[in-house]
């Protein structure tokens, strides 16, 4: 008898009305595999840059990574110090005796016919990530990530497939590239929790300068299991990037939940399998009858990674502190800064940006804050203004940096954290407005563009020359005439929207007018204070 | 085949080494001249016959195994003589037998993480011993490390723009 096989395909993911149904509990689990940043490769002392050298094909590629027969495997030990200190990290226990194992199978780009990962003895076991509310975003407010385990393993080369002509190419630079598979426990419940450990784990491996991290290069891999009520686990594979991870955990939730609401779960949902995300739908690429023996047997040519337990201890002194420490550290006294500000000092971008590595950016906020401290104190400044380095270096300097395409690390050259803390103390003791400082910092930044360093910055022969300072003594009569003329010029609507009080934000934009006709020599309240007496005495 | 492992002879000639897999495995005298060693690999101590001759399963893999094995090697199963294959497997599976049968010394206290073609009393890596290692690694223009040295795509018959080529038919249906 011919027997219908049903299809339950969810017509288009309901991207924004998406939401988890209370009877249906979703278990998640990640697989993430991390391409190490190591200078050279796992098992070759071959160049590790796949990503950089995708225009010379096969130029990184040693007999070994080619598999020459007759050539063996030669550990390279850079991997073993950043494996520990991933597993350090994430608080795994460092299996002092790990060992490596073949599996094997039949694909273009691994010609050696298996891949050499750790299959009986990984690496480290156990271990932890935890989420939380504040730092995270995610629901609860905390929710620990338990690990399974993590082991060392190659990657594949790259095969670019020409369907039309039958073919594929093939580019081993990425052969027996470095990568670390961490597995998670099935601990997540929902996908905010997903998102913030995909980013949390991403910033981690940046932080502790082990890998790019890079999702859209393939330096990071994300493959997801999936289970329902807890019926057989599906695996997602082919996720390059955060919005496909969460959209195929969208469209395999609903379509399970589908099958689950018409009563077909034992038939459908009771043997594992593999689905392949093709950017709408998730479709079968494995099930149980067609599971793949990977034979695996220990690797006869590679030692027995055997660690003795100082490395354990070497490494662990010299992590840096982990983000969340340093979050919660620029959250208090003295720095106090606002989770936003606090977040863009600790979480590590996209590398490929270029101006500012996250370490490179919290070390010259540090270090300034500390420069800039020490001055106030010394010169009797009154307070330290906390907000004042944040704002400058955040908010104008990377701006400034973006403009001119600078790198945060060459414009030290002339703004080290020193020269900036003395730029600051200019505008903490209103020696110059902001808007001058503006001017002057980003006047400074496009002369050295243009020039290069040519001499030291002396900010106060600068105020000097290019007459920034502030003025002290405003002229009232001078004040009022400038303000009373830029109130004419002003539309009416406008006016009588800041006088009625309907539109009392407006009276920024005639302070922006007056701090322009003066070049920002004079204070912005001072501005304020006046168009404020002028306008109400007009209404009066 | 042979199970003597090679040693290295630079630095005069090495320990007598028994067969990993002898029933008796111990130490021998070292040599003394190339010629001992010469005369000592000449020998001919044991036979394949005579360990396949002592064969406990008479069974043959089925045919579904050696389609299974056909597939998992990547070798065709159309036009493969599937008798024969079951034949010679048997044969080998027997002789495996074999191997796991032959009796070894202090077998309880064996550790399995060692059957490797290595160092067997590795000393484990200390924090600075392994700063070191991978401050003095290198790279050895010999094994094709050092960019630049040698084309890989040189030796492969089917290459382009430095790629190597393979066929469609090859990269699909793995399954």
């Amino acid at each position: 008898m011919l027997r219908l096989k049903r299809w339950y395909n969810v017509d288009k993911i309901q991207t924004s009305k998406f939401k988890l149904l209370p009877q249906y509990k979703l278990k998640c689990g990640l697989e993430i595999h991390t391409q190490l940043n190591t200078n050279k490769k796992l098992f070759s002392q071959s160049t590790n840059d796949p990503f950089h050298s995708l225009d010379t094909p096969n130029a990184h590629t040693s007999y070994f990574d080619i598999a020459l027969p007759g050539t063996q495997p030669i550990l390279n030990y850079e991997v073993v110090l950043y494996a520990l200190r991933l597993s350090l990290a994430l608080d795994s226990k460092v299996n002092l005796r790990s060992q490596f194992d073949r599996k094997h199978y039949f694909y273009g780009d691994q010609p050696m016919g298996y891949q050499i990962t750790q299959h009986y003895s990984p690496f480290a076991s156990g271990g932890h990530l935890t989420l939380h509310k504040d730092g995270d975003g995610i629901n609860d407010i905390e929710k620990k990530i338990n690990l399974i385990q993590l082991q060392i393993e190659q990657d594949t080369g790259k095969s670019i497939y020409r369907d039309n002509e039958k073919q594929t190419l093939i580019d081993l630079n990425r052969s027996n590239v470095p990568l670390i598979e961490m597995v998670t426990q099935p601990d997540f419940t929902d996908l905010k929790q997903i998102r913030a450990f995909i980013k949390k784990y991403q910033n981690l491996v940046r932080h502790l300068d082990i890998s790019t991290g890079d999702l859209e290069t393939g330096a990071m891999r994300v493959d997801v299991n999936l289970s329902v009520n807890d019926f057989a686990r599906v695996e997602l594979k082919n996720l390059p990037n955060t919005s496909s991870i969460m959209n195929a955990i969208k469209y395999e939730y609903q379509r399970q939940v589908k099958i689950l609401e018409a009563g077909e779960g034992e038939e459908y949902l009771s043997h594992s399998e593999t689905r392949s995300w093709n950017g709408e739908s998730t479709v079968k690429l494995r099930s149980k009858e067609t599971t793949i023996d990977y034979r695996y047997m220990p690797d006869p040519e590679l030692p027995v990674i055997s660690l003795s337990a100082d490395v354990i201890e070497g490494v662990g002194k010299s992590l840096p502190p982990s983000p969340d420490e340093i979050l919660s550290q620029l959250m208090t006294k003295p720095y106090s800064l606002s989770l936003k500000d606090a977040r863009i000092l600790t979480i590590s971008g996209n590398s490929q940006d270029g101006i500012y590595s996250q370490v490179e950016l919290l070390k010259f906020y540090l270090d300034t804050f500390d420069c800039y401290s020490k001055i106030v104190e010394r010169e009797g400044l009154g307070e330290v203004k906390h907000k004042l380095p944040t704002n400058w270096i955040i908010h104008e300097l990377l701006g400034d940096l973006k403009k001119l395409q600078i790198p945060l690390e060459k414009a030290t050259a002339i703004l080290s954290p020193e020269k900036f803390a003395d730029f600051l103390t200019f505008i903490h003791s209103n020696k110059i407005s902001s808007a001058s400082g503006k001017l002057l910092l980003f006047h400074v930044l496009e002369d050295f563009q243009a020039h290069g360093l040519t001499k030291q910055i002396n900010f106060d022969e600068l105020i000097k020359e290019y007459e920034l300072q502030t003025i002290d003594q405003v002229n009232e009569a001078d004040l009022k005439k400038l303000c009373q003329k830029i109130i004419e010029a002003a539309d009416s609507k406008m006016i009588n929207g800041i006088v009625s009080g309907k539109k009392r934000n407006s009276i920024k934009f005639l302070v922006g007018q007056g701090m322009r006709s003066s070049q920002g020599r004079i204070q912005a309240q001072q501005f304020e204070d006046m168009f404020k007496e002028l306008l109400c005495s007009n209404n009066e | 085949m042979s199970f003597v492992r090679q040693l290295s002879l630079k630095n005069g000639y090495c320990s007598r080494c028994c067969r990993l897999y002898s029933s008796r495995a111990k130490v021998g005298e070292k040599f003394r001249s190339k010629k001992e060693v010469m005369e000592y690999l000449g020998q001919q101590t044991w036979s394949v016959d005579e360990y396949l001759a002592d064969s406990t399963s008479e069974e043959l893999p089925n045919e579904a195994d050696v389609r299974k094995l056909l597939k998992l090697s990547g070798l065709p199963v159309d036009g493969n003589d599937l008798e024969r294959i079951r034949v010679r497997l048997g044969k080998q599976l027997s002789f495996i037998d074999k191997l796991h049968r032959i009796p070894i010394e202090d077998e309880k206290t064996i550790d399995e993480c060692q059957a490797r073609l290595m160092p067997r009393n590795e000393v484990p890596i200390s924090y600075d011993s392994l700063l070191q290692k991978i401050a003095t690694q290198k790279k050895d223009p010999e094994l094709g490390e050092v960019e630049g040295c040698w084309d890989s795509t040189s030796l492969a018959q089917m290459k382009e723009n430095k790629y190597f080529v393979v066929r469609g038919g090859l990269m699909q249906n793995r399954d």
